[in-house]
């Protein structure tokens, strides 16, 4: 009877990303994918448009990225979706870049969702978690002032970029990538440490 | 921290939001955390700012995106047709199917409860002394007719006759036949009473009512004729019907159609040949009646042959029979 519909339960919205693309492995419907799509679809046009520079080719993009999903979720179990998605629709602007010029470096196409980050690694386990925060101590030391300052603002009084350049009097990029550069440096540092 | 499938999507509205400036610090913070951890928003946000440099209409983008996504998933949705779709459906065939119960089935075989007084008499007098051998000679009106022989109550047909008729020959051998066969039936039955349940296809019934003075053609004019209730040869498609009509028809099954016994219902389904003649015989219902109700088909009136398009033509017809006691 669930061709009726009537009887067919609507799909609620928490359903977890992880349960849907499984149910879509299992039954192939379309429509559900395209409600998981519908939600990143600005996501992705975004993405297109940052890399194709061209309206019409991004609205193309965003189709052939869900084409792609189409099969390639039929077969694929995806652990992390946004970054496996990020990773797709990145990949598919550069192809396309690539195919109309043909320099862009290959080392932007690289699967960078395949490695872990640092947020995944803290649930993984309680005394690998217990030994990072020990190590976390020490490489916040090991960065420099501007970068452990950011850090510090940013990921544990939990600061916006605007707040933390007034209270530190830099630059609102300069936080920007302060942060971005003290995450990448304290992340090595983690690695290192973890390896020990 | 880990935050990630558990909030809501950021969206371009946040963007424009974040750039001019109208989230709380508490809410930029968030984002810009998002953007750290998440390379998706963090490129996407920088192509909607590569948009808004550009001055791209986004939104109508968008929109024009969500249309066409909703176009391509849609397939699965268009299975699951509203109730209402079922419905009406199910309704249509049911009209269709109870339409062709009524009226097409019953253009073969409609049933027509009819029980008649009559004497025992041979209706088939006015079937053959009418034969249409006239050549052409337009038949009088039945009232216009002598009849010399018996009325027959109900029957107009049965109150033509003894019309002086041309070239009567074969007339005359089928109602030697006839009356040979009813003499037979009536002999054997006696005793008995009967009324008759008669099918009648709807079409023939309608012909039987058309008084036609069309030439018959040649097969049917051995055996048939135009009587005065019209058994009609004119309408390009007709259906079997006995001679003088159906009327006359059951009355002549009321008077031979007997048993001595307790009374039942036989199905005697035949077919009308197109030179008049009756064959492949097959019955149901009551088993006791079988032979007899065969026999009382054969030994009755003769059958004028179904037409289509115009010409005769061998078809099938029901006729069900009650055989009911007298006693």
């Amino acid at each position: 009877m669930k061709f009726l519909g009537i009887f067919r339960t609507r799909n609620p919205e928490p359903l977890p990303e992880a349960q849907r693309l499984s149910v879509y492995r299992q039954t192939g419907d379309v429509g559900l994918l395209g409600e998981l799509y519908s939600s990143y679809m600005e996501m992705v046009f975004g993405i297109c448009y940052k890399y194709l520079r061209d309206e019409d080719e991004s609205k193309d993009a965003v189709m052939q990225i869900f084409e792609k999903l189409v099969q390639d979720l039929k077969t694929h179990e995806v652990g992390n979706f946004k970054s496996w998605l990020h990773s797709v629709a990145r990949n598919h602007c550069l192809m396309q870049l690539r195919s109309k010029r043909v320099f862009v470096g290959n080392e932007e196409i690289k699967e960078e969702y395949a490695g872990p980050d640092l947020q995944n690694n803290e649930s993984e386990d309680i005394f690998t978690l217990d030994h990072q925060l020990n190590s976390l101590g020490k490489c916040m030391q090991s960065l420099v002032s501007e970068q452990r300052v950011s850090i510090q603002l940013f990921y544990v009084e939990e600061k916006c970029y605007k707040d933390i350049c007034i209270e530190t009097g830099y630059d609102f990029n300069k936080v920007k990538s302060y942060i971005q550069n003290g995450k990448r440096n304290l992340k090595i540092c983690m690695d290192r440490n973890g390896n020990d | 921290m880990a935050t990630i499938n558990s909030q809501p999507e950021f969206g371009f509205d946040h963007f424009r939001r974040y750039r001019d400036g109208e989230m709380s610090a508490q809410e930029q913070h968030s984002l810009e955390k998002r953007m750290l951890e998440e390379p998706l928003v963090a490129d996407a946000y920088e192509g909607f700012l590569a948009l808004n440099e550009d001055q791209i209409d986004y939104q109508s983008a968008l929109e024009s995106l969500r249309d066409t996504l909703n176009e391509q998933a849609k397939p699965e949705k268009s299975r699951t047709l509203p109730i209402w779709a079922y419905a009406s459906a199910a309704s249509i065939v049911l009209g269709m199917s109870l339409y062709w119960f009524v009226f097409i089935i019953n253009k073969n075989t409609s049933t027509q409860d009819v029980a008649f007084e009559m004497s025992i008499e041979k209706p088939e007098h006015a079937a053959v002394d009418e034969e249409v051998k006239v050549k052409e000679t337009p038949l009088p009106p039945a009232s216009a007719r002598p009849t010399p022989q018996k009325a027959y109550g109900n029957s107009p047909a049965n109150t033509t006759t003894s019309e002086p008729v041309a070239a009567a020959a074969p007339a005359q051998e089928v109602q030697e036949r006839l009356d040979t066969n009813l003499e037979e039936s009536i002999a054997a039955n006696d005793q008995e009473q009967i009324s008759i349940v008669q099918t009648i296809p709807a079409s023939a019934t309608a012909a039987a009512a058309l008084p036609s003075q069309a030439p018959l053609s040649e097969s049917a004019r051995k055996v048939t004729k135009n009587d005065a209730a019209g058994a009609s040869a004119t309408s390009l498609s007709s259906r079997p019907a006995p001679l003088n009509g159906w009327e006359s028809f059951q009355f002549y099954l009321s008077k031979n159609a007997l048993s001595a016994e307790q009374p039942g219902d036989v199905e005697v389904t035949f077919t009308v040949n197109a030179d008049s003649t009756l064959s492949t015989f097959s019955t149901k219902g009551d088993r006791r009646f079988y032979q007899k109700a065969i026999l009382t088909i054969q030994n009755g009136p003769a059958w004028i042959p179904a037409r289509s398009d115009g010409q005769p033509t061998g078809m099938q017809t029901t006729v069900r029979i009650r055989f009911r006691n007298s006693n």
